[in-house]
């Protein structure tokens, strides 16, 4: 069985003679993404979320525990993210064997989110040295139409933003704790610092000269796409990876080999990418305060408030 | 019609009248052994007389996954050669490949071979495929021994995949299938469709790629405007296979009454 995808010359022709003429093959703007869809928050359980986004559908579990801290850092918590892709999203994706691919999505999105610090280990600190929470992401990816790294990422920051641990009581003046059942006090949401979004764009040559690339000269014929489907990731020559957040920072910026590219174009996708940015941390922000009232008013948790009439 | 699933008896006892000769179509199974028919797929089981005394059986399933059969008509892109004497050609993607002879065009001989490139289509007749042996192709009409419309399919048209399969043997078999004949009042077009489950679609004159970017510097007002009349017809062309493609795409998963309002919405911004 053959684990690569063959293109012909069809689809690479009409591919390109597209992109000349300003139409990309599904439709879509040179600039625009796939906007997730059929997104199921868990009434469950804090945490666990499904979504799709165009054809990629991913689900994401997010679970903790109590452990003793690592000796260094006796007052952060632990915090981990699992990727796991195997076949199941797609036959490109070897079962027990990581490709470069897979590889690589893991890592971004650990970059992005973890090394990021955008979730507060410290509030994760029960008693120092002793006992901290330990926050563990899974990440399973279900089927696959390319970018990855921007589901991913979105996907992750959704459940953690969803999840909620539950809440401490420390007794006996700091030598024993109580873990509240979720049931009998609410539990506590996450401190999340920031969100960041990952933003893929492949560059296509359309003009096919390499030569003129390798001499350093003019580039701005290079056309880039924002969240390639698998087909265009198949034919792209180069790819960027932009994590950025709703406060204009830039978290973590890849490129690996491919075609190169303006310095300017760089300071115009970062600024295009804005707008993006806002919407999708925006999106997160309703869904779950959607979630938070849905719940509110389903348990009818109203009569639990301080100021209720009981 | 009845449900029939692999390893089930086969639905029709054939001691009683042995006059009528069997053929044994697509999910069924003659065991060389001990001479019994036995499904291998799980579908809806069909009977149809062909001829006098020749009976057709065989089980119709909606599958995504495409097996060779022999005589099934297939589009497939050439990804190698094998030995010099044939085409290493994938029929879907994540399948093992099936051969394709450089003796089964017409005309060829050992001298005369045809000249295909890696990534090019060609539209081939399942000759072969059995268990033990490798898959194998033709680009021949055996009763003529001439092209018979099979072949190498032109690069202005558009190649695409349908996940059913069920969807184009429809659109292969039942001539009475309103989808094409739909999508030929919005459009003109030529097709070839391959049962397993690709689409070649041209609209209009479909891809018209520019030669004549060569002469750009001899001429260069008059190529130039002649560049742009070319490049708008062409990419009005392409919007529309475009266009088909996504109602070809949307179709296999609507009813006939939805087909209307699919092609509306595909062809809404042309």
């Amino acid at each position: 069985m053959s684990r690569s995808v063959d293109v012909s010359t069809n689809e690479r022709a009409y591919f390109i003679e597209g992109l000349k003429a300003g139409i990309r093959l599904n439709g879509r703007r040179f600039d625009e993404i796939r906007y997730p869809h059929n997104i199921h928050l868990s009434k469950e359980e804090y945490g666990y979320v499904e979504l799709e986004w165009g054809k990629n559908k991913i689900s994401v579990r997010v679970s903790s525990y109590i452990r003793k801290p690592f000796e260094d850092r006796p007052f952060e918590g632990i915090f981990n993210i699992n990727c796991e892709i195997n076949s199941m999203a797609s036959a490109k994706f070897e079962n027990g064997k990581n490709s470069d691919e897979e590889v690589l999505i893991s890592r971004i999105i650990e970059k992005s989110i973890r090394r990021s610090n955008s979730l507060d280990l410290e509030s994760l600190c029960i008693i120092a040295g002793e006992k901290v929470w330990n926050i563990t992401v899974d990440l399973n990816f279900l089927n696959y139409d390319g970018n990855f790294i921007d589901i991913g990422c979105f996907g992750v920051m959704l459940a953690l933003q969803h999840f909620k641990k539950p809440d401490i009581s420390i007794i006996n003046g700091g030598e024993d704790i109580i873990v509240h059942d979720i049931n009998e006090r609410e539990p506590q949401p996450l401190s999340i610092l920031h969100v960041p979004v990952c933003l893929t764009y492949c560059f296509y040559n359309i003009t096919n000269q390499q030569e003129v690339n390798i001499k350093g000269e003019s580039t701005s014929d290079d056309i880039y796409l924002l969240d390639c489907d698998y087909k265009e990731d198949l034919l792209k020559s180069g790819s960027i990876i932009i994590t950025l957040n709703k406060n204009r920072e830039i978290i973590q910026l890849s490129k690996n080999g491919g075609i190169p590219i303006d310095a300017s174009l760089l300071v115009d996708l970062a600024l295009g990418s804005i707008k993006v940015v806002d919407e999708l941390t925006d999106l997160m922000k309703k869904l779950i305060k959607d979630h938070e009232q849905q719940r509110f008013d389903e348990l009818n948790l109203k009569l639990l408030q301080v100021g209720a009439d009981r | 019609m009845s449900i029939i699933l692999p390893g089930d008896k086969f639905p029709v006892s054939r001691n009683h009248d042995e006059s009528i000769d069997i053929t044994l179509g697509p999910g069924l199974y003659k065991s060389v052994n001990s001479d019994t028919i036995l499904p291998v797929q799980a579908g809806i089981f069909q009977s149809k007389p062909i001829k006098k005394q020749q009976q057709l059986y065989y089980i119709d399933s909606n599958s995504r996954r495409y097996i060779p059969q022999t005589n099934d008509y297939v589009i497939g892109t050439i990804v190698g050669v094998v030995g010099g004497e044939s085409y290493k050609v994938s029929l879907q993607d994540f399948s093992s490949c099936v051969l394709l002879s450089m003796m089964a065009f017409p005309n060829a001989t050992k001298k005369n071979r045809p000249n295909l490139q890696i990534g090019q289509i060609v539209y081939a007749r399942v000759s072969n495929a059995g268990n033990e042996i490798e898959t194998e192709l033709e680009c021949i009409d055996p009763t003529t021994g001439k092209d018979g419309g099979f072949g190498l399919l032109d690069e202005s048209g558009y190649l695409f995949s349908i996940t059913n399969l069920n969807f184009t043997r429809e659109l292969l078999f039942n001539s009475e299938s309103p989808v094409l004949q739909k999508l030929s009042t919005r459009c003109k077009f030529e097709i070839a469709i391959g049962i397993n489950g690709k689409i070649w679609i041209k609209c209009g004159d479909g891809l018209v790629i520019n030669k004549s970017d060569v002469d750009m510097d001899i001429d260069e007002s008059s190529t130039n405007n002649k560049n742009s009349t070319t490049n708008i017809s062409s990419k009005k062309d392409i919007l529309v296979t475009l266009a088909a493609v996504k109602y070809l795409t949307a179709c296999q998963h609507k009813s006939p009454d939805q087909i209307d309002t699919v092609l509306t919405q595909s062809f809404i911004n042309i």
